[in-house]
């Protein structure tokens, strides 16, 4: 479980990649989910100018290797029991 | 001269019946029994274990396993590493000894995991990876499918190709009692199984489970049983995936294995048998190519016509690997040890390989972030 101070220290580093564009270099969908999580969801590797992320999908359209993408901002897992909702960057097609 | 004089593997699998405890004693007690020694020759006993303070909430496992085994006063500590532990505990067993720390080591290798579910299991190992992959809801089989797809891309490889890894391993398990799937799986029972992460389907992926392996390393004059470690090596690289060079090759493998040779004075070419960290059959592909057992892009191939099989060029994972042997994570990387000193003593009843005296024993954390590479001969 996190706690609400986790959760404001990581908006310090959460946001970063809001708004860059890269390309999807390698994607998996993950059936089986983590605790924290209900898949399936899709996973995508992006390449920006300055490195390479790991991010969730957050678009209809399915990722496809070398496609254009943007960060947006979206909840990220589940809200914990306290009721805290985590906010971070997922990536869509651009 | 440092060697295994002991080893000693409990059954893996799914033991509702065995507690973590249970399993240290029998580990603890197979490998100073297979040693010959009384127990009042340990000088330092070594735990390697991942989990069991977020599964068991059982911590203190040094101490714990000193008890359990009625060492008296005896140094202990747990080695944690993610899934090598076991190789990283081994490497400082020599290191102590080297050092003049001590002369007789007891490593054992646990882990008990079956005790909860799926999802809580995914979540525990990744501890083992970076918050940011934690935050994409990624798992361990998520991590290992990024770095199939770009294998695949690259070495054009296909989902069919990875399944000769499982039916390899499957064949070699169904050799191995104390496997926990000892039976042969067929292509269609493979290629059928269920998605878990795309593009890795069920048996692409080694299982939760529970055991134990130990063993005891010593300095002590070398008795004819006795293996020589004659290279012990660690090497690390980026928790992070996404912090990588290269997403077709684990480079703490490459750089832990070329150090190992060298220590060993060795080539690839002189390995008889391999123990290599199969966690998903992607992984077993890279491994092979990383040790430098065959080129790059072509381990796929070589697994599928038979050159790691049992009557093949170089026979891997012989005990049937973490995909069939089963994956008690602390565990595995003593268990290859114990794998290669049962086969170099030619003791491996119905698998055992015709001729050979060097092996490797190849243990990966996390997505590789570490590697534990050792070599053993027998002289």
């Amino acid at each position: 479980m996190k706690s609400a101070v986790v959760v404001w220290r990581h908006q310090k580093t959460n946001y970063q990649n809001l708004g860059q564009v890269g390309i999807v270099v390698s994607k998996t969908r993950i059936i089986e989910a983590p605790n924290g999580f209900i898949g399936p969801y899709w996973v995508v590797l992006v390449k920006l100018k300055l490195g390479t992320v790991v991010g969730q999908w957050a678009d209809q359209a399915e990722p496809k290797i070398g496609m254009k993408v943007i960060g947006i901002l979206r909840r990220i897992g589940e809200a914990d029991p306290a009721g805290v909702i985590e906010y971070g960057v997922k990536w869509k097609q651009w | 001269m440092i060697s295994v004089s002991g080893a000693y593997q409990t059954k893996f699998g799914e033991l509702w019946d065995r507690s973590l405890e249970d399993l240290i004693l029998e580990a603890g007690q197979g490998a100073i029994s297979d040693a010959r020694i009384n127990k009042t020759k340990i000088d330092l006993v070594l735990v390697a274990n991942m989990l069991s303070g977020r599964l068991d909430s059982q911590d203190h496992l040094g101490a714990l396993a000193v008890q359990i085994l009625d060492l008296d006063q005896t140094p202990a500590l747990r080695v944690e590493a993610a899934c090598a532990s076991g190789g990283v505990a081994l490497h400082q067993a020599v290191t102590a000894i080297k050092a003049g720390n001590a002369k007789t080591v007891l490593v054992i290798g646990v882990e008990k995991m079956t005790d909860k579910s799926n999802s809580q299991i995914a979540q525990a190992l990744m501890g083992a990876a970076s918050s940011q992959e934690r935050q994409a809801g990624l798992t361990f089989v998520g991590l290992y499918a990024l770095m199939a797809r770009v294998y695949f891309e690259k070495y054009k490889a296909s989902k069919n190709d990875l399944a000769y890894v499982a039916i390899k391993n499957h064949r070699h398990a169904s050799r191995n009692p104390k496997a926990q799937y000892p039976f042969p799986v067929e292509l269609e029972t493979v290629l059928k199984s269920s998605c878990v992460a795309s593009p890795l389907h069920l048996f692409d992926c080694s299982p939760i489970s529970d055991g134990a392996a130990a063993v005891v390393v010593t300095s002590r004059p070398q008795l004819k049983r006795d293996v020589a470690i004659t290279a012990s090596q660690l090497a690390t690289d980026s928790v992070s995936l996404s912090e990588r060079q290269s997403l077709t090759e684990l480079k703490a493998t490459k750089i832990a294995g070329q150090k190992a040779y060298a220590q060993a004075g060795i080539s690839p070419d002189n390995i008889d048998i391999a123990e290599v960290h199969d966690c998903f059959s992607i992984a077993e592909i890279m491994a092979v190519e990383d040790l430098g057992f065959c080129q790059k892009g072509e381990g796929f191939k070589k697994i599928k016509h038979g050159e790691f099989d049992h009557d093949g060029r170089l026979p891997v994972n012989l005990s049937g690997g973490l995909k069939a042997c089963g994956h008690p994570v602390g565990a595995t990387g003593v268990k290859q040890i114990v794998e290669l000193v049962t086969q170099l003593r030619h003791e491996a009843v119905g698998r055992q390989i015709k001729t050979g005296k060097i092996g490797l024993a190849h243990n990966v954390g996390g997505s590789g972030a570490t590697a534990a590479v050792h070599i053993l001969r027998k002289l």
